[in-house]
């Protein structure tokens, strides 16, 4: 069934068709619409879910670890100030190696207050053990979240899904809804390794003093290597399923290019659209999208750009000290295999559009420079 | 002759890693033996992160979870919701230090009091962060002395009034107890299971070496605790039926306080004080238990 | 300890109980069960287990409270009765409430005239008592109940020595009489009107037995002034002894022991009018204090710190002639128509160099009181058993119960009941039992449940409940402490109401 959503309310779909069991959330702009649709869906009987209203992000985060660490299968969102707010508990829940499902609705962060969005949020989490997929579009927030349990509950890892703020959450786009059938045979009940449970008492998280600690840690890194299979294996059922594929990155027109444009989020259709008219004129230009940002897939990254003879990096987030988050990853995912001049563009920080028209001219700087002239290409400030 | 009757059945066993006499470690007995093993604990940062023992050992017979510090009540309300979900029945309990119930968990617990989640919140009140080496949290009393309250200048603010911050909340149940106690607490643990909604259990637990008290005296100062109206036992339903558990024999003050080293610099005004104040906070709640009597 | 990754579980999942983990090893002092003696049987002259036995009474298990007392004291009806009360003194319920009135409960148990029966073996071994006074009689119990063949030598026609001498408002003599009938039912033999060194000799005893034990007792010491040998000039227990009436009389009595405020109040009851002179202070008086209390309200004018000096006869009369402590120009005299000397007692000298020959009660421990004499009975008995079968061996003695042992927190101010004393206007018209003891069983739960058990374990859970470790289990209701897990924090020591728990070193 096709159905004009915005992001929030694909992103609750998602939730609704995994069937979710414990759902818990703080309401925050411009996430707030998840929120809102799935306690009138809990309310109203929609959905057999407990819908706990709490009063904090870290709370709500909080409830839904207690939940899931109980064999139930959790659901929650949040957006900037909040994901900040869940910073410890993230480290937690990955630790505690919880499958929980938590969408981010990316929004920069204050000050100065605003709601509009930038990926600081969400990519200052990733040293927390979650795995962390970025969509482009509706129909991708909705048809993650389902793939997401499923990745979660394989790996045991926690998996957040980022979508940006406004741009997705608040713009509709025809989604196709799935039916829950469907979904049903792709998502079979989560059945936890081990839960809170009276008929089989034990103690989650106990002191672990250092001649064990870091084996727990290495074991984690484990998880997120054997999650790239995962979640590669995951987008192909998904595909023979429901007919639309999702793989660790998402290529465009990388056949023959000899500009590729690395990014993640919404800004990478408008990158579709530049190459598009870029490619008219002539121009080699194609598109790596970062679907899976954590674990970073290194060598499918490797594999896609070998080739290239310029990489441009759109950032719309920024390291403060050094430079974008982005442009940093595939530049220590290049080291020692590749050596093509990177292009690191700040762009679009706090909701400011960038347009085909930007993309097209950090196209143009690039083919005129061999070398970037700065170690970070400001786009758009006005200096 | 039996003077306290308590449930034989052992749901801690020996080995856990509490100080010797810690009363933290008793009260967690004393509270199993009236739960019974369909119980699920959840334990915020707190001494009781320890106690309970190093991976891969566990001390309580029950399942347990450690968790973050101001997370708990929280936390106990995602295991409710799941019981809840899968239609699953065992009691729910948060068992945390003032630390966490006081301070940092204290908005946590004033969310699941307004929801009036269906936990038993224990807050084992041993009046300081004792687990990380004694200092000041909003439960330790005026004059106290702590690492961060020195005895240069011990705390000067009031011990945080719990009870009735959550006698503000109407839970259906808040209650006192202390390990001198014993068949009180259990009675209490008791009635809290069989009752629905966010109940409260405020146990004062002596800490001997956070209070500077030989190990062999919890036992003797919790009892003066009670006895000397400084610590009473009471409840409180639906914030508004007090119900007074134990008159206190109305020892002096410095019999509780001169054995306790945190106390060592009190002067005669400060026990004057303190024996008005303990007067004063007994004829309040003399007052509201007199309010209410079916 | 090592972990490999692969071995693992997820997550820190502690599925191990904590067992294992040995906490016992940190301590450096360890509670251990050590049943004390309760000052009480510390003070009892006999070493009566009084806790135990107050214990049963508080169960209501009168029968057996009876006979458990009886396995070291024959005599509690008496000493109940007359003891001195050693126990009481050091009882620390003083502290709270007051002693526990263990003479009472004593007496009642004394009045259930229960019996014991003598389920001993057969020593083979004859044993021949001389003297049977409370030492005596005591001594011939206890060897009978270890199963010699006792034959019990008497110089009077009745059986008991000095227990016939106390007046009867405080010892009735039928409450004598049922006790020595206990003891003798244990299979005593006994010759009467049979006076050593008169009727038989020592040596003709040691051909015929195979020991002997000697219990005659002191005799009286004599005054060395002028005048004793006159006529209404009597002992102590001469006067005790007489019948006749002596009436309307003026009697004084020298001496400030217990016979001496015997034969005052003796003297009362017939009618006289009774001075006594003795030549200390009231507090020096030997005599029970309480005893000397009545007399004097009964009547009796005791004078301190006078010294007798003569007595002269005149006319109808005698003259006592006495001057007052430390001052010789202070004679004095005082006309009298009998003068009692109750100055004390002294040993005879003995030739007790005969082998197998072994001495008990007042003329080995000149102690004077009939518990010490029964005491020492018991006593001579264990030596006796000692000395031809080395069975006894001795025990060092558990150590007393102080205050500081017990936790007086579990323990109410609780009174003593009030016993029944007759009124002073009618006990001295007769010779009828002054005070009246408990009789109403609940009285005497009540009394025997304020005991505190000193050093005994009641079974009252405390160290069970507090063990923050819980270290301390029960098995066949036994406590028993788990010292692989116990820290020694000594709580269990510290809750101990009576002061069993005690702490010692570990052994590192």
């Amino acid at each position: 069934m096709k159905k004009l959503l915005t992001g929030n309310y694909a992103a609750s779909y998602g939730a609704i068709l995994s069937r979710a069991e414990v759902i818990s959330a703080y309401p925050i702009t411009p996430q707030t619409q998840i929120v809102e649709k799935l306690s009138t869906m809990v309310a109203e009987g929609k959905l057999d879910a407990e819908f706990i209203n709490v009063e904090s992000e870290r709370s709500a985060l909080a409830v839904c670890m207690g939940a899931s660490a109980t064999g139930a299968r959790a659901f929650t969102a949040t957006s900037a100030q909040g994901l900040a707010l869940m910073h410890e508990l993230l480290h937690w829940a990955a630790g505690a190696r919880l499958p929980l499902v938590l969408v981010n609705v990316n929004r920069a962060m204050a000050p100065g207050w605003t709601v509009w969005c930038d990926e600081n949020d969400s990519l200052s989490q990733r040293d927390t053990g979650w795995i962390q997929l970025y969509c482009e579009s509706n129909q991708e927030v909705l048809d993650t979240v389902i793939q997401a349990y499923k990745i979660a509950e394989k790996t045991m890892l926690p998996v957040m899904i980022c979508m940006d703020g406004i741009f997705l959450s608040h713009t509709q786009e025809v989604v196709d809804l799935p039916e829950q059938e469907k979904v049903d045979r792709f998502l079979s009940p989560y059945k936890p390794p081990f839960s809170l449970d009276t008929s089989s008492p034990h103690a989650l998280g106990s002191l672990t003093p250092p001649h064990v600690y870091f084996e727990f840690r290495y074991k984690l890194q484990q998880a997120m290597d054997e999650a790239q299979a995962e979640i590669e294996k995951t987008g192909k059922e998904f595909g023979n399923t429901f007919g639309r594929d999702y793989g660790l990155l998402d290529e465009y027109l990388l056949n023959e290019a000899e500009i590729i444009i690395v990014a993640l989020g919404t800004v990478c259709g408008t990158c579709r659209v530049a190459i598009d008219r870029l490619n008219e004129k002539g121009n080699k230009v194609g598109m790596l999208r970062i679907r899976t940002f954590r674990p970073l897939p290194k060598k499918k990254i490797i594999e896609s750009l070998k080739d290239v003879k310029k990489v441009i990096i759109i950032d719309r987030n920024i390291s403060y000290g050094h430079h974008g988050i982005l442009h940093e990853e595939i530049k220590s995912a290049f080291y020692r295999k590749l050596n093509i001049p990177l292009f690191g563009f700040i762009a679009g920080l706090g909701g400011r559009d960038i347009t085909p028209e930007d993309i097209e001219q950090m196209v143009n700087y690039t083919l005129k420079h061999e070398e970037s002239d700065t170690d970070i290409l400001w786009w758009g400030v006005n200096k | 002759m039996k003077i306290f009757t308590i449930p034989e059945e052992e749901n801690m066993n020996p080995g856990h890693v509490a100080c010797p006499g810690c009363a933290s470690a008793l009260s967690m007995r004393l509270a199993l033996k009236a739960l019974g093993r369909e119980t699920i604990l959840t334990v915020p940062a707190c001494c009781w992160s320890v106690i309970d023992g190093p991976f891969p050992y566990s001390s309580v017979k029950v399942p347990l979870s450690h968790i973050a510090f101001g997370t708990a009540a929280a936390f106990a309300s995602g295991i409710r919701a799941a019981l809840e979900i899968k239609r699953k029945k065992a009691n729910v309990v948060v068992w945390c230090g003032d630390g966490e119930a006081f301070d940092i968990g204290f908005q946590t617990l004033s969310g699941a009091a307004e929801r009036n989640e269906d936990i038993i919140f224990v807050c084992y009140d041993n009046e300081g962060y004792m687990n990380t080496g004694v200092q000041r949290s909003s439960a330790t009393p005026i004059k106290a002395w702590t690492t961060t309250t020195p005895k240069k200048y011990p705390k000067q603010e009031l011990k945080k009034d719990l009870m009735e911050i959550f006698a503000a909340h109407k839970i259906p149940y808040a209650a006192t107890a202390t390990v001198a106690f014993p068949e009180d607490m259990i009675k209490k643990f008791s009635k809290a299971k069989e009752i629905r909604g966010l109940k409260l259990i405020h146990i004062l637990s002596p800490c001997p070496s956070g209070w500077k008290f030989p190990e062999n005296l919890t036992i003797k100062i919790s009892r003066l605790a009670v006895e000397t109206g400084i610590f009473p036992l009471y409840e409180i339903e639906y914030g508004e039926k007090y119900t007074i558990n134990h008159t206190p024999k109305w020892l002096p003050v410095e019999d509780y306080l001169k054995k306790q080293g945190r106390f060592a610099h009190l002067t005669k005004k400060d026990y004057q004080e303190k024996k008005e104040y303990v007067e004063k906070k007994w004829l309040e709640l003399k007052e509201k238990s007199n309010r209410l009597k079916n | 300890m090592k972990f490999r990754a692969s071995e693992l579980p997820l997550t820190p999942l502690s599925l191990k109980d904590t067992i294992s983990i040995r906490t016992g090893d940190w301590k450096y002092v360890e509670p251990f069960y050590e049943e004390k003696l309760s000052p009480c049987i510390s003070a009892c002259p006999v070493g009566t287990d009084v806790t135990s036995c107050i214990a049963l009474l508080a169960k209501e298990e009168f029968q057996e409270a009876a006979k458990l007392w009886k396995e070291s004291n024959p005599f509690p009806g008496v000493c109940g009765r007359v003891c001195p009360r050693f126990c009481e003194r050091e009882c620390l319920r003083q502290h709270l409430g007051g002693s526990i009135t263990i003479h009472l409960l004593e007496r009642f148990i004394g009045d259930l005239n229960v019996d014991i029966q003598n389920k001993s073996q057969k020593t083979g071994k004859k044993m021949a008592v001389i003297g049977s006074g409370p030492a005596g009689l005591s001594c011939a119990y206890h060897l009978s109940r270890k199963g010699y063949k006792v034959t019990l030598f008497e110089k009077e026609k009745l059986l008991g020595g000095l227990l016939r001498a106390i007046p009867s408002y405080r010892l009735p003599p039928q409450i004598v009489d049922k006790e020595i009938e206990g003891i003798l039912k244990q299979g005593i033999d006994i010759e009467i009107n049979k006076e050593s060194g008169k009727d038989f000799s020592l040596e003709e005893l040691k051909q015929q037995f195979d020991a002997i034990c000697i219990a005659t007792g002191l005799k009286e010491r004599k005054l060395n002034i002028r005048g004793t040998e006159l006529f209404n000039v009597w002992s102590g227990r001469e006067f005790l002894k007489l019948n006749n009436d002596i009436q309307n009389k003026k009697i004084t009595v020298i001496g400030g022991g217990d016979t001496a405020i015997d034969a005052a109040r003796v003297a009362l009851r017939k009618g006289s009018e009774v001075f006594v002179f003795y030549r200390r202070r009231r507090e020096d008086m030997p005599a029970n204090p309480y005893e000397v209390e009545e007399a004097i309200e009964e009547g009796v004018n005791i004078k301190y710190l006078s010294e007798p000096l003569r007595i002269e006869k005149c006319s109808s009369f005698l003259r006592l002639f006495l001057k007052k402590k430390a001052d010789e120009n202070s004679e004095f005299f005082i006309d009298t128509d009998g003068v009692v000397m109750a100055v004390g007692e002294e040993r005879e000298m003995l030739n007790n160099e005969i082998k197998d020959t072994f001495l008990c009660g007042d003329i080995l421990t000149q102690k004077g009181t009939v518990s010490h004499a029964i005491g020492s009975g018991k006593e001579t008995a264990s030596l006796i058993h000692k000395y031809f079968f080395g069975e006894e061996t001795s025990i060092t003695l558990p150590a007393v119960v102080e205050s500081e042992d017990l936790n007086l927190d579990y323990f109410k101010e609780e009174y003593p009941p009030e016993e029944k004393k007759r009124d002073m206007s009618q006990r001295i018209k007769d010779f009828d039992e002054i005070y009246q003891g408990l009789t109403r069983e609940e009285v005497i739960i009540k009394e025997a449940t304020r005991c505190f058990g000193c050093g005994k374990c009641s079974g009252c859970d405390n160290c069970y409940v507090f063990c923050p470790d819980a270290a301390i289990f029960k098995q066949d209701g036994k406590y028993i402490i788990d010292y692989d897990h116990c820290k020694g924090c000594g709580i269990c020591m510290e809750e101990c109401p009576r002061g069993v728990i005690s702490m010692r070193r570990t052994e590192k």
